[in-house]
């Protein structure tokens, strides 16, 4: 970053290039799986490390930084859909809003499971569903989600213990031997 | 156990579901747990949960940002940082260089080169109501000159071929003129009149005349302007520029004064701004001029001279 911010092009394409991917993912999972906002977003959040490269903060680790960035642009988005009047799940499951989550996971084929496991990752609360995202789908530690999230490491631990207890009853129709061990 | 915002320290039952089934927790495992799940049933359905997170990629951990993304933010790096400037097209997020008032400075100096050449030639032209003062020092200049010839009318005096000639019988002929009212408003007369004798050098121009007016004043076809000044204005013209004049065998002016500006300005309160001939649009036959040379080639001295008693 320091050399980013002496205007070093190399760098930023070091930055880019080690970020990108991961991000892209992130808002994907964060922003309702549409991937040409997520693509928007990635731009977005480096246009703003071009222009603000000031707003890093040396003191913390820039993946903690960069995900902390991307994280208030979600908050940002969610907030403007709920402006809009617009309920996360119809942008991209259409009316999903108006069917329960329960009704809907009864709803998809017991074979698509993968694909329920998603859609009730979504209808979790916001911030059990980010911290979520951040570990089991963006391998950040728990120490890392909690310098994200600004909150303590107990914590993390706490959202992610409720996150899984919730998504696993959410599940529960779908409980197969294949994903028990013992 | 009740989730808060603000943990300071949480068992790490993640560790515990990944590594053991409900069967192989110890004593102290259990005495964790406690409290937290409600049996077994809930424990082996939270770990199956847990254990398809870590070990399946969902369809998002195929997902690669595209080249173009890149190649956007490398010119917007090299505009905002390096000072480069980017390629044509650089998609979404290129913005325009903020070098605006380098426009605008340059929009400024093309105006004025245009405004100053505009000036010139408006100068040039001979149009300016400021022409008396010369035009009065040049028919000084003019008088002291000795002239036989002093029949020059209707003639293009930018041509010197026409300047060899006078009109025949027949040909055709343009004038024009300008005036301009007290309201500064400019009008310009082009009338095309008939050359009908050959010696005389008679001028029928009632039959073609066409009345050409500039105004900075916008007016409609129903103003009066148009039905008062426009046509009464139009009627002293054709009737003035109607007259005769006849040429005896000396080359000495007879008749009535064909050259009439003067006049037909001063019936129509109106000042002579300039007055040109623009156009003879023949080669006579027969050149009926004496004179080696015209009396003057201005065609404003022209005009005084013709009004003068």
């Amino acid at each position: 970053m320091k050399l980013l911010n002496q205007g070093d092009k190399g760098a930023f394409a070091e930055v880019y290039d080690r970020y990108a991917d991961t991000l892209l993912r992130y808002f994907y999972r964060m922003l309702w799986q549409d991937r040409e906002k997520a693509e928007d977003f990635v731009q977005d959040l480096f246009v703003k490390i071009i222009r603000k490269p000031e707003s890093f903060d040396p003191s913390r680790p820039f993946r903690t930084w960069v995900f902390s960035v991307a994280m208030n642009m979600c908050k940002n988005e969610y907030k403007k859909a709920e402006i809009r009047k617009t309920a996360a799940a119809e942008i991209q499951y259409g009316s999903r809003s108006a069917t329960r989550p329960d009704e809907l996971l009864e709803q998809l084929e017991m074979s698509d499971f993968g694909k329920a496991l998603e859609v009730a990752v979504q209808e979790l609360e916001p911030h059990h569903r980010d911290t979520f995202i951040l570990r089991y789908r963006q391998d950040l530690s728990m120490k890392e989600i909690s310098q994200v999230m600004e909150c303590s490491e107990g914590t993390v631990k706490s959202r992610l213990f409720y996150a899984v207890k919730k998504l696993a009853g959410k599940l529960e129709i779908f409980r197969s031997e294949d994903y028990t061990t013992g | 156990m009740t989730e808060e915002s603000n943990i300071g320290e949480f068992p790490d039952f993640e560790a515990l579901m990944l590594s053991k089934s409900w069967a192989e927790l110890s004593p102290r495992d259990l005495e964790m747990m406690d409290g937290m799940v409600s049996g077994e049933e809930e424990y082996t359905r939270m770990r199956s949960t847990l254990l398809h997170f870590t070990e399946t990629p969902d369809e998002a951990s195929l997902l690669t940002t595209s080249p173009e993304t890149k190649d956007n933010l490398m010119n917007l790096f090299d505009l905002e940082r390096g000072g480069e400037m980017p390629p044509a097209d650089t998609g979404r997020v290129m913005r325009m260089p903020r070098r605006g008032w380098l426009s605008v400075a340059a929009a400024a100096a093309f105006i004025l080169v245009i405004a100053s050449a505009w000036y010139l030639v408006v100068q040039n032209l001979d149009m300016s109501p400021h022409h008396a003062p010369s035009l009065a020092s040049r028919m000084q200049k003019e008088e002291a000159i000795p002239n036989t010839d002093e029949t020059i009318i209707q003639e293009d005096i930018s041509s010197d071929k026409a300047q060899e000639t006078l009109p025949v019988s027949g040909d055709t002929l343009q004038y024009r003129l300008s005036l301009m009212d007290d309201n500064l408003s400019s009008y310009t007369w082009s009338t095309t009149g008939i050359q009908t004798d050959t010696f005389n050098h008679s001028f029928n121009a009632t039959s073609n005349l066409s009345f050409n007016a500039t105004s900075n004043q916008s007016f409609s076809a129903t103003s009066p302007f148009i039905t008062d000044n426009f046509f009464k204005t139009e009627v002293d013209v054709a009737s003035n520029m109607a007259g005769t004049i006849s040429q005896d065998s000396l080359g000495q002016k007879t008749g009535n004064d064909q050259i009439t500006v003067a006049e037909v300005a001063s019936r129509s309160q109106k000042r002579v701004v300039s007055e040109r001939p623009v156009t003879q649009k023949y080669i006579p036959a027969t050149k009926l001029r004496t004179s080696p040379r015209p009396a003057s080639k201005d065609p404003g001295l022209l005009a005084f001279l013709y009004t003068c008693p």
